[in-house]
């Protein structure tokens, strides 16, 4: 029965994982606006000619991401 | 024509509003299922069709030439650097799911962009360009020409920062968390019964709670300390207090019978105990996001006039009009600052600003006050003061201004003081009376009190009534700023109503014929009424209102604007317009309409103020209750028709200006709480002074002055209902008080006596606060039935009036 100490540790391990996607979450912005994203899976796929502008879509993210906290924690 | 104004969207099926699309005979609610509408019937599934639109850019109109000024981007947008830019804008007009997927495509209209995201509930796109390869005028100009035009206003509201929420999201993630697995690491020790569970597997759980119950602690809930210790520090004890005290002897005790072995501790009921106040305290920062309460004079203005420069005009951004510039203002334009009437008919309305309802004549050479909405043809301005400077937003620099409005502390928080003594009395008493006896037992009772106290449930009642509430009010059109304002309405017991725009119609008037000679008055009103159908303009729809049954038609129809109207009916030439447009002679300067059949002048209208319907059984629902005001900035003309609606006991006041409304409501406090509606800028200062203040809009998206809640013009009938459910509200949060005062006597009993285990703990918390907030919920949603709420009509309702029926819902606040 001692192996409950294991069972427990890994088990910890394991769904603190999820918290920590959770928090990656959060962190995406995922959880600012619950109602628009029901809407736009109904949408078609993008067609691939027009993304691939300047920058990829994800630096962009993370680059207005960062300078929006900047901003709005005056 | 009102007819034609019912229709449905032939995309998707929502009604169309004024400003609906129409291609080919067909009608759309928005240029959004305009388009899908032509790739779908256009067979094409691959819509290069966007790539290919080409839009009538309003190129030639320099409409949007101030977004060229640098300072102005800078003001405007979120984020700049070489490469790129973003911008956040607010769209109004965006409303369903067809908008949604326009606005994300339009990377593909205008090469310099690269992304957009729309948050449908907010009404807000942004988007992300590149400003090497397009402006930010140009962006604006299609979206305009696409029928999403932006507000745009450089001055940032004040709104919960996104971070902010993030934070208690993650705060409630965490306390979940570890709430979840403390629980189940307890079930050994209160599922052993009679055997004991075996000391190794014992202290193995006690020690992995302490570890989850740290970031509960130090993270999760952090807030509920903050606030305590800010509250103690100005000699508040606020429900934070008892709270905090509550948490720290939870954790004291618990780690002290985990580290001596002698006890499982209370971890998991103190780590349940934060989880659910953190949900209550989410509940409490519910707001609209779509909608704005904290507007100032600098919303209200244009951001861009038209300056007269030596080589024709310029659109500038506002802040760079100087004094000594000149200006033109158009047709519904606003006058941006103080200034002299250089040329040009100017018939300035001043209702929004001062409260007087009938527009106002000025002659070359008068000084003409800022806010004002030029209602006749192009005028030419020389500015004498600057914005800030003018006589209207001179108002913003009064006291109730300068500083944020303090609620009134509420009831848990006046309830908190005496609990909080009390509890510590009865800690202390019962530590004392077992000292002599065992100082082990001693200290056991003085902290299972402490624990058993914590007033979870009295914490949590008020977030879930006073949210069901906001929750319940929003479906009926009243939208409250967050569910605090619940328990003001409930406190009230003097209201005061402005007049123009409020009680009455801000744009529609009742229209009254006069004969003259010629035609009978039936007659000449039958040929009106069909040269007026085709008009927009507010006078003319108060014309057609009065023959719905006519059922002639116009054969020919021309508008003049500022001016009037001519008709061709049944061979005859009609003209309904002002005196110069008739030809009439009249040194009357009211609001008069002259009616011109061929050439002769049979008579005129005139228009009185339409009050809003259910007026008269509003008062008489609402005299009982309370005592009633009026501050009007018009004139008394009015004053028989008022006082026979409001009763001999109201206080009737005239020709305020925005001061006088504010001093008399700062007069009023002193002895009572004074709910203030109103919907104009010359309210500003009332609302902001009074208890509780109610923005009266036809629609609620359009600028309304800074508030406590939003009310759609329409429901103003129902304010008696509204104040009975916030009543009836705050009964329902002190009937709970009752409760959980019983189930504390109930741990009490237990604590006392030193008896206190962790499983007793462990079922009475979570017990009372499901009860407490089950009861809260339904007591409030019982009680709205019993009022007359019915929300499955207003839910219906909604979904009818081109709104996402969420939007009826408050959410979190976010940018």
């Amino acid at each position: 029965m001692s192996v409950i100490f294991l069972l427990i540790i890994i088990g910890l391990l394991f769904s603190g994982c999820f918290l920590a996607a959770f928090f990656w979450a959060v962190g995406n912005g995922q959880y600012d606006d619950d109602y628009t994203p029901s809407i736009r899976i109904l949408f078609d796929d993008k067609p691939s000619t027009a993304s691939t502008k300047d920058l990829s879509h994800t630096e962009i993210e993370t680059k207005t991401a960062t300078r929006i906290n900047i901003v709005t924690e005056d | 024509m009102s007819n034609a104004k019912r229709t449905s969207c032939v995309q998707c099926d929502l009604p169309c509003r004024e400003d609906a699309v129409a291609i080919d005979g067909q009608h759309f609610c928005c240029s959004g299922c305009a388009t899908i509408y032509r790739i779908i019937n256009e067979g094409d599934t691959n819509p290069a069709y966007l790539e290919d639109i080409q839009l009538s850019r309003a190129g030639s109109s320099d409409t949007y030439s101030f977004l060229d000024d640098e300072e102005m981007q800078l003001q405007l947008l979120s984020y700049r650097d070489d490469n790129h830019a973003l911008i956040n804008l607010s769209i109004p007009r965006i409303h369903c799911s067809s908008c949604v997927w326009l606005l994300e495509n339009v990377y593909r209209m205008e090469t310099g962009i690269i992304s957009s995201n729309v948050q449908l509930m907010r009404r807000k796109v942004s988007i992300r360009y590149n400003p090497k390869a397009t402006s930010l005028r140009r962006i604006i100009e299609l979206l305009s020409s696409l029928g999403y035009a932006p507000e745009l206003t450089p001055v940032d509201q004040k709104q919960r920062t996104p971070a902010q929420n993030r934070t208690l999201l993650l705060q409630l993630g965490v306390a979940g968390f570890c709430f979840g697995n403390m629980m189940l690491l307890s079930f050994p020790e209160y599922l052993s019964g009679t055997e004991n569970v075996s000391a190794n597997f014992r202290n193995f759980f006690g020690y992995v709670s302490i570890f989850l119950s740290l970031p509960v602690l130090f993270f999760s809930a952090k807030d509920f300390f903050r606030r305590a210790v800010n509250g103690l520090r100005h000699r508040r004890i606020t429900i934070d207090v008892p709270l905090s005290l509550g948490m720290i002897a939870f954790y004291i005790r618990s780690l002290y019978d985990i580290l001596t072995a002698s006890g499982m501790g209370f971890m998991d009921s103190f780590a349940g105990l934060v989880f659910l106040l953190l949900i209550g305290r989410w509940l409490q920062e519910r707001t609209y996001g779509a909608l704005a309460f904290e507007r100032d004079y600098q919303s209200f203005f244009p951001i861009s006039v038209t300056r007269i420069e030596q080589d024709g005009s310029k659109t500038i951004p506002l802040f760079r009009l100087k004094p000594g510039d000149r200006i033109l203002v158009r047709q519904n334009e606003l006058i941006p600052a103080d200034a002299v009437l250089m040329a040009g008919d100017a018939k300035i309305d001043f209702s929004f600003v001062t409260g007087e309802s009938a527009p106002q004549r000025y002659e070359v050479g008068a000084h003409v006050y800022a806010g004002g909405r030029q209602t006749g043809t192009t005028i030419e301005l020389q500015i004498t003061r600057e914005v800030s400077q003018s006589y209207l937003t001179q108002l913003w620099n009064e006291q109730p201004f300068r500083q944020p409005k303090h609620p009134l502390s509420n009831f848990a928080d006046r309830v908190s003081g005496i609990f909080t003594i009390a509890i510590l009395l009865i800690a202390i008493v019962s530590a004392l009376y077992w000292l002599p006896i065992d100082v082990v037992i001693a200290l056991n009772a003085f902290s299972s009190v402490l624990i058993i106290a914590c007033p979870c449930a009295l914490a949590l009642s008020s977030p879930f009534a006073l949210g069901q509430a906001q929750r319940l009010l929003g479906q009926y059109r009243l939208f409250l700023k967050n569910p605090g304002v619940v328990e003001t309405l409930a406190g009230i017991s003097h209201i005061v109503f402005d007049k123009t725009g409020t009680l009455t119609h801000s744009k529609e008037t009742k229209a009254e014929y006069q004969r003259i000679c010629g035609e009978t008055a039936e007659e000449a009103i039958s040929l009106a009424v069909a040269a007026a159908k085709l008009s927009a303009h507010p006078l003319s729809r108060s014309i057609a209102a009065l023959g719905s049954s006519s059922i002639r038609e116009a054969m020919s129809f021309e508008e003049i604007a500022g001016n009037g109207i001519k008709a061709r009916v049944e061979k005859r030439t009609i003209r309904i317009g002002s005196a110069e447009f008739t030809g009439a002679k009249t040194s009357n300067s009211e609001t008069v309409s002259y009616l011109k059949i061929d050439n002769q002048i049979v008579g005129y209208f005139t228009f009185r103020q339409a009050y809003r319907t259910g007026m008269r059984g509003m008062f008489n629902l609402l005299l009982p209750s309370y005592s009633l005001s009026l501050l009007s900035g018009d004139n008394a003309a009015e004053e028989t028709n008022l006082r026979n609606i409001m009763g001999g006991a109201a206080a009737l006041h005239f020709m305020q200006s925005p001061k006088d409304k504010l001093n008399y409501i700062g007069r009023l406090q002193e002895n009572e709480s004074v709910l203030m509606l109103g919907d104009g800028l010359n309210d500003a200062g009332a609302l902001k002074q009074s208890s509780c203040g109610i923005a009266v809009a036809e629609d609620v998206h359009s600028f309304v002055p800074a508030c406590d809640a939003i009310m759609n013009a329409d429901e103003l009938q129902s304010l008696p209902k509204f104040l009975k459910l916030a009543k009836h509200t705050l009964t329902i949060i002190k009937m709970n008080l009752g409760i959980s005062l019983a189930y504390n006597l109930v741990g009490l009993s237990f604590a006392i006596q030193g008896t206190l285990s962790p499983l007793i703990c462990a079922v009475l918390m979570p017990l009372s606060s499901i009860s407490v907030i089950f009861l809260a919920s339904s007591g409030v949603h019982l009680s709205a039935k019993y009022l007359g709420f019915d929300s499955e009509k207003m839910q219906a309702q909604a979904s009818s009036i081109s709104e996402p029926a969420k939007s009826y819902l408050p959410t979190g606040a976010a940018a």
